[in-house]
């Protein structure tokens, strides 16, 4: 069973790295399109994978982050192409990374520090409220087109890319893919990821061996927040569109969904998850525009079943 | 002897209950102080707030000198007090090392290594295996915990809080739910680590109580009864009636 699903995880990965070739030799532009897409949203759910599949917290407003990372690219490229907030207005793709990542941290922090004092639904409760909050900031955002989302006019600029080629902008959405899953690799079996999964496990005795469980906790938090706020910056550039729907509570819920069922705390979770995810929406919305319906049945499916060999 | 842990007119109530009900006890360096009384009497309630998991209503506690009433529980495990469960309190679905490392990161102030694995952490792995080898389980190290038997989580639960080599070692029922040979070697176990750790230990086993204890106490109702060496206390008829009376009768 293990090495069946370990085998998976590889084979997918592989199957990924080689979608340029492949989408190329088939003439099938679309399945890069694809690709990109199932990268950006990995990343986003291996961020999420940290706080809920490590740390056992289940975050339910982690949407927020994705969207958060998302403006934090359509802002200042907006105001670089329409003139206005001079402080912020920026084309540089270095520049809108650095703020995407900053201000996922940061918000991390902030809302990390408050929600973390609580624990079980509670927590479920409160990383829900303060994911809403952002959905309805966004919402509120009238210069920034409001409900009706901002358009990406002009995609960032980087260095010896372009990211109007959806070349670059998939080897750039799979090499960050690549790094923060090995990342993830090294974190699990270094001694913070041990304080986070014994935290899991046991927060009573780690607190009993003098672990700051509250401290580690909002570390991984806030690292989950900048992974997925990197993820919405790269959204962002995927869509050239953002909209307050990123931090929508449904999409917080697919990220759970997709760090469950590839595994919550595997290292390539986020991807089996995200690929199950994005080939299931692909082929039942092809199927019937009530694609939801077999999703959610799917889902509870999946849910039991996991349920189940947990007990 | 001056006391490495004192308690002075500590009380806790939970509603209209007073379970620790001014309560001055003092642990002296070299010790093992036993304390004893009937179920109920706050004996874990006493134990939860020495390491910080209640908040005492009033009343103070001093560990080396220092007033430590308000500190969180792993400040106080930072300081050097640590302390064992009644019912185990591990890491289930990890090895018995895994669960050594985790609180040797803990207590070493080490979880912040994002790079390298924690098994290869030298000054991890050394504090690990130090705790195993003297709790007699190094030889289960690579085994979960799920297999381990019931005697053998009591002295994992012992080596984890004997890891981060602590200055006074709170130890609740250490022998609760043992078999009479696996208790016996609990007690051989205690007695080997006698004099090392200074131990303030509830005990329902009056044999495992009398081998061991230089000091007991007799706690009753959220009180200390009567506090002196064994014998004496033995001979004391308040603690006898509240005590040892129920055992000579039953």
């Amino acid at each position: 069973m293990r090495n069946w699903r370990a085998g998976l995880e590889i084979a997918l990965l592989a199957a990924l790295a080689a979608m340029p070739v492949i989408a190329t030799v088939t003439a099938q532009p679309f399945w890069l399109d694809v690709a990109t897409r199932l990268a950006i949203l990995a990343l986003a759910a291996a961020g999420l994978n940290i706080i809920l599949g490590l740390g056992g917290l289940v975050s339910f407003g982690h949407a927020a982050f994705y969207a958060i990372g998302a403006y934090a690219v359509a802002i200042p490229a907006h105001h670089a192409l329409y003139g206005g907030a001079d402080w912020l207005a920026s084309s540089n793709g270095l520049f809108h990374v650095a703020l995407a990542v900053a201000a996922g941290a940061l918000f991390a922090l902030v809302t990390g520090a408050l929600a973390l004092r609580t624990k079980g639904l509670h927590f479920i409760m409160i990383t829900l409220a303060f994911g809403q909050m952002v959905y309805f900031l966004l919402n509120a955002l009238e210069d920034y087109g409001g409900d009706d989302g901002l358009p990406v006019d002009q995609r960032s600029e980087l260095p010896l890319m372009s990211l109007d080629d959806p070349l670059h902008l998939f080897g750039l959405s799979f090499a960050l893919l690549a790094v923060v899953l090995a990342f993830t690799w090294r974190l699990k079996n270094a001694p913070f990821g041990l304080a986070l999964t014994a935290s899991a496990r046991n927060a009573r005795r780690m607190r009993a061996a003098g672990l700051n469980v509250f401290t580690v906790r909002l570390a991984a938090y806030v690292l989950a927040g900048a992974i997925t706020a990197l993820a919405g910056a790269l959204a962002a550039e995927h869509a050239a569109f953002v909209s307050p729907a990123m931090a929508e509570w449904t999409r917080a819920g697919e990220l759970m969904f997709m760090v469950i069922l590839g595994g919550a705390g595997r290292v390539l979770g986020p991807l089996t998850g995200a690929a199950a995810f994005v080939v299931l929406e692909e082929l039942l919305s092809s199927w019937t525009v009530y694609w939801h319906l077999p999703f959610g049945l799917l889902l509870i499916a999946v849910a039991l079943m996991q349920a189940r060999r947990a007990a | 002897m001056t006391a490495l842990l004192r308690t002075i007119g500590l009380r806790k109530a939970f509603g209209g209950l007073q379970v620790t009900a001014g309560v001055d006890l003092d642990l002296r360096d070299g010790e093992i102080h036993a304390l004893i009384g009937p179920n109920g009497a706050g004996k874990t309630t006493l134990i939860n707030q020495l390491a910080g998991e209640i908040a005492p209503d009033g009343g103070r506690i001093e560990f080396l000198g220092r007033d430590i009433t308000r500190r969180p529980a792993h400040a106080r495990a930072r300081l050097g007090l640590a302390r064992s469960f009644q019912r185990t309190s591990l890491l289930p679905a990890m090895t018995v090392m895994d669960n050594a490392l985790a609180a040797a990161l803990a207590n070493h102030g080490r979880p912040w290594g994002v790079f390298r694995a924690a098994r290869r952490d030298a000054v991890l792995r050394a504090a690990a295996q130090a705790a195993l080898e003297l709790t007699g389980l190094a030889d289960a190290a690579a085994r979960p915990v799920a297999q381990l038997a019931h005697g053998q989580r009591k002295q994992l639960d012992l080596a984890l809080a004997l890891i981060g080599q602590p200055k006074v070692l709170l130890l609740d029922e250490p022998t609760a739910g043992l078999s009479p040979a696996e208790g016996r070697e609990m007690v051989a176990l205690l007695e080997n680590l006698k004099g090392r750790w200074p131990m303030l230990l509830v005990e329902h086993d009056m044999d495992a109580v009398f081998a061991l204890a230089d000091t007991l106490s007799v706690l009753v109702a959220g009180r200390i009864v009567a506090t002196g060496a064994p014998q004496d206390v033995r001979a004391d008829a308040r603690a006898q009636a509240a005590y040892f009376g129920d055992e000579i009768n039953a």
